[in-house]
């Protein structure tokens, strides 16, 4: 042992103190080996066997401190021993698997058992005047939301076990005092072991599980054999048509021209034309009134129609099915002459289909459903705007500037003529093919995706501007005569691919 | 000498070998071992104690042959803090001295 040995020792022993106070003793010490070295000419080890051990003289200068050199003795023993490898694994584990484990775990496990009380909604089958169909339907259900029951105990079950298991992962990497007796606690702590405590009850959730399952059988059989189609009739209640026509023959001979609004808030739209000289409004409806109103009006060439979708507090589980699976829809027939200037479809809930028409300007607005829009000629603008489903285009051309927006789905073009285009879809791919012409070239195209790949197939456009966050770019034209003037791409994460030149 | 007798005044003696003129922390050592016994180990963390309560200052004093050593000099709240503990020490004296002879009056 030299003197740094004897200095690293002594630092080391007493490490419980804080640095500035360590430091001012060990200069103590420093000093002193100075001092024996040059003022009496000692050694250094002459010096160290002059001075007590460091273990010793630490004991001392603790107890002056008023530290009892027992319990720095544990507090050392407390951090003995933890693997550092082992700490890194379990930081890296907290970081990036134990954030989201657990809580989407428990999630699930709540959302299962919430989900249960829609069991009030299955409750009206049995209450009132009901069919013995509505007996058997309720005993299915009623079977299937136990199992449900049990599958959410199971879910919240394993989520504690899989929070327990981490945390004892924990207390052993720190070495964590009496863990044993804690480890004890924790084992127990469980929805099956709570069972396991209560006989009773456990008997009961074992029986009725078993019960579900003869139950689900057994009444499933009845229906499915019996004559009656009950699941075909609630899913398709009785639907109701009504339609209003207006005939525009002397409008087309005139070439008067007719603006379409529609303002729906649930509905499925459908625009055709036809080759008949009235104009037609189709309304298909399930449910009771929605306050569908209608203006077909020859003197103001005006064709508006909306509905106010009443939200009713449905609770009985063969309504919440039944508007689930039939959508109220309205089908337009647009005579083939008739000049339109404005189609403006907009439904809240609702897919938008528009087929083969000639217009002035077009816009198709919905917040949840596919926009599928086929063989149409606009001369002025068009705006699609969706926020969460596709945007569909084939055969469709314009003079001017298409705007197609969506929060939540693809985009794909096919054979589309505009000048300019400005495409936007946060979650979704954007598929162009056969944009415009090499010899009549567009002029401008900006599409933006913030999660999904770019593929431009025979888009001859002047300027073309691909951004992505997420996903691949790819640009390909048949024909190399048509140049770019300008290809800007942009991707965050992905490839660029392209042989415009 | 009990460790424990030395233990008490220890912190006064440490003062007054410093009130007496500047010192350095091995001389104070080898100055009160010449008389008592004392671990070395327990100076220091005096020293550390006396400059922390303002009882003393330290500076640091160029030698011609080693490093600079830190040299300790009292403070003017370590010299009446001195003249104070010297007065106790007296008062401490005379009744112990009373106690511990009990024989005169048995």
């Amino acid at each position: 042992m030299n003197k740094v040995d004897f200095l690293r020792r002594l630092d080391k022993e007493l490490s419980v103190l804080d640095k500035e106070e360590r430091k001012e003793l060990l200069d103590f010490y420093e000093e002193r080996f100075h001092s024996g070295k040059i003022y009496e000419n000692k050694t250094e080890q002459e010096i160290i066997s002059e001075l007590e051990s460091p273990q010793m003289i630490a004991k001392n200068i603790l107890a002056e401190y008023g530290v009892s050199p027992k319990f720095v003795k544990t507090k050392e023993e407390r951090y003995q021993g933890i693997d550092s490898s082992n700490l890194i694994v379990l930081i890296l584990f907290d970081l990036f698997v134990a954030t989201w484990l657990i809580p989407s775990l428990f999630s699930v496990a709540f959302a299962i058992l919430a989900s249960l009380l829609s069991y009030v909604g299955v409750l009206p089958l049995i209450i009132g005047t009901h069919s013995q169909m509505d007996t058997y339907f309720f005993f299915v259900l009623s079977g299937a939301y136990f199992l449900l029951f049990v599958f959410g105990l199971i879910v919240l079950d394993f989520s504690i076990y899989i929070s327990k298991k981490i945390l004892m992962w924990h207390l052993n990497v720190f070495k964590f005092k009496n863990r044993e007796k804690l480890f004890k606690r924790l084992n127990r702590l469980s929805i099956d072991g709570w069972f396991k405590k209560h006989r009773l009850l456990n008997t009961v959730k074992n029986f009725a599980t078993i019960g579900s399952f003869v139950v689900i059988g057994w009444a499933g059989f009845l229906m499915l054999n019996s004559d009656s189609n009950y699941i075909d009739e609630m899913l398709n209640k009785p639907q109701q048509t009504m339609e209003y026509t207006e005939d525009l023959a002397l409008d087309i001979t005139d070439g008067d021209i007719w603006n379409i609004t529609t303002d729906f808030e649930n509905m499925v739209v459908e625009v055709r034309t036809t080759t008949d000289s009235e104009m037609k409004v189709v309304h298909t409806f399930s449910t009771e009134e929605d306050d569908f109103t209608i203006l077909l009006d020859p003197v103001t060439n005006t064709l508006a129609i909306s509905n106010d979708y009443e939200n009713r507090f449905v609770w009985n589980i063969k309504d919440i099915l039944s508007e689930i699976f039939n959508l109220n829809k309205v089908i337009i027939y647009v005579p083939e002459g008739l000049e339109v200037n404005l189609l403006d479809i907009s439904s809240a809930n609702g897919e938008l289909d528009i087929k083969g028409i000639d217009v002035e300007e077009l816009q198709a607005i919905t917040l949840n459903g596919t926009v599928t829009i086929k063989n149409v000629n606009v001369i002025e603008n068009m705006i699609i705007e969706t926020l969460n489903g596709r945007v569909i285009l084939e055969d469709v051309t314009g003079t001017k500037s298409i705007d197609v927006s969506t929060s939540n789905g693809m985009i794909h073009f096919q054979t589309v003529s505009f000048q300019n285009y400005t495409l936007d879809t946060s979650n979704g791919a954007i598929k162009l093919y056969d944009l415009n012409s090499p010899t009549s070239g567009g002029l401008t195209l900006n599409a933006d995706t913030s999660n999904g790949a770019i593929y431009l197939k025979n888009v001859y456009i002047a300027n073309v501007d691909a951004d992505t966050s997420n996903g691949d770019i790819t640009f390909l034209n048949d024909n190399q005569t048509f140049e770019v003037d300008s290809f800007k791409s942009d991707t965050s994460n992905g490839s660029v691919e392209t042989n415009v030149r | 000498m009990s460790t424990q007798l030395k233990k008490g005044v220890l912190e006064m003696v440490v003062l007054s070998k410093i009130a007496e003129k500047d010192r350095y922390g091995y001389d104070i050592y080898q100055e009160i071992n010449n008389f008592m016994a004392i671990s070395e180990s327990t100076i220091y963390p005096i020293l550390r104690k006396l400059t922390k309560e303002r009882l003393c200052e330290t500076y640091l004093r160029e030698s011609s042959e080693g490093p600079p050593r830190k040299y300790f000099k009292v403070s003017r709240m370590g010299e009446e803090r001195m003249i104070e503990l010297k007065r106790d020490w007296k008062k401490f004296e005379r009744v112990v001295n009373v106690m511990i002879r009990s024989d005169r009056y048995e």
